[in-house]
């Protein structure tokens, strides 16, 4: 699992002052919070500073309980990010495509990313954040549960009742 | 299987794919400044630093009296008693108490001598 392989660099990070151990968590997550940053309405340039301080604050305090450090790390930038967006310097809508236009092959199957992309930029925002911890980050109910705040029962129900509607919204992809 | 396992499994694979083609990648050389400006020496226990201050200053505190103490110079005042001639000498003593009594304590030792002074 890669979650435990994270811990365990934090864990090593915290007990033995192993600072490569934390570099390489910073380069495996950096990349994917960044991304998630810019997903959930940030701008590139917010999203780096949000990066930055998201793991000044993660550093400072991560030692004192380094479980689920992902987790953890997600939900201060989380709030970083909910302030920004309250501040009115981050824009509302949550995901901006780029141009691009593809088609991937999964199973033999031809998709079209671009409709899912859209189906999902329908989502309420909340069902949105739980279809990208979930299923694009891989994150478990239970890591969404404390970067979220909310039972992982309840989230379990958001997510079944997003993925409905992504079904509503792309019956093409039966 | 449920309902949500089989929607997992419908849509696992395509949001994945569909975020990864379409969402933005970050420029490696920005995350690689953030990474090289981060502070990873993990911040110095308060508490320890708190204790040890107190047992710096308790230690300090301690030395300063015992230093005092060896320095201090018995200062060897003199009370002289100032009797008549005629005093019997086994009142000298109680004089002496009653002396004491009006000056107060001393706080070095003190040598007690009579005076006598002549009618001549």
């Amino acid at each position: 699992m890669v979650q435990d392989k994270l811990q365990e660099l934090i864990r090593s990070y915290c007990s033995d002052d192993d600072a490569p151990a934390f570099r390489r968590f910073y380069r495996h997550e950096s990349q994917r919070l960044w991304r998630y940053l810019v997903a959930r309405g940030a701008t590139e340039a917010q999203a780096y500073d949000l990066v930055s301080e998201a793991f000044i604050r993660f550093l400072k305090t991560v030692c004192k309980n380094p479980i689920a450090p992902s987790a953890y790390l997600f939900r201060i930038a989380q709030n970083l990010l909910i302030d920004l967006q309250r501040s009115g310097l981050s824009r509302e809508v949550s995901i901006e495509i780029n141009e691009l236009e593809s088609k991937q092959d999964v199973g033999g199957t031809f998709i079209e990313t671009r409709d899912v992309f859209v189906a999902i930029n329908k989502l309420t925002r909340d069902e949105q954040n739980i279809v990208l911890l979930r299923y694009w980050l891989g994150m478990t109910y239970k890591e969404l549960a404390e970067i979220i705040g909310r039972p992982e029962g309840t989230l379990r129900r958001q997510g079944a009742s997003a993925l409905r509607r992504l079904k509503e919204l792309l019956p093409e992809y039966e | 299987m449920n309902e949500l396992e089989q929607l997992e499994q419908q849509f696992s694979s395509r949001i994945r794919l569909s975020m990864d083609q379409l969402l933005p990648v970050p420029d490696s050389s920005r995350l690689l400044d953030i990474e090289q400006d981060m502070n990873l020496e993990k911040p110095v226990n308060r508490r320890w630093l708190i204790w040890i201050a107190v047992l710096l200053g308790l230690t300090g505190i301690s030395v300063a009296y015992w230093y005092q103490s060896q320095q201090k110079v018995p200062i060897q005042d003199e009370i002289k008693v100032i009797t008549p001639e005629n005093t019997p000498t086994r009142d000298i003593p109680a004089l002496m108490h009653q002396h004491l009594d009006q000056q107060g304590e001393p706080n070095s030792p003190v040598i007690y001598q009579q005076e006598v002074i002549s009618d001549e």
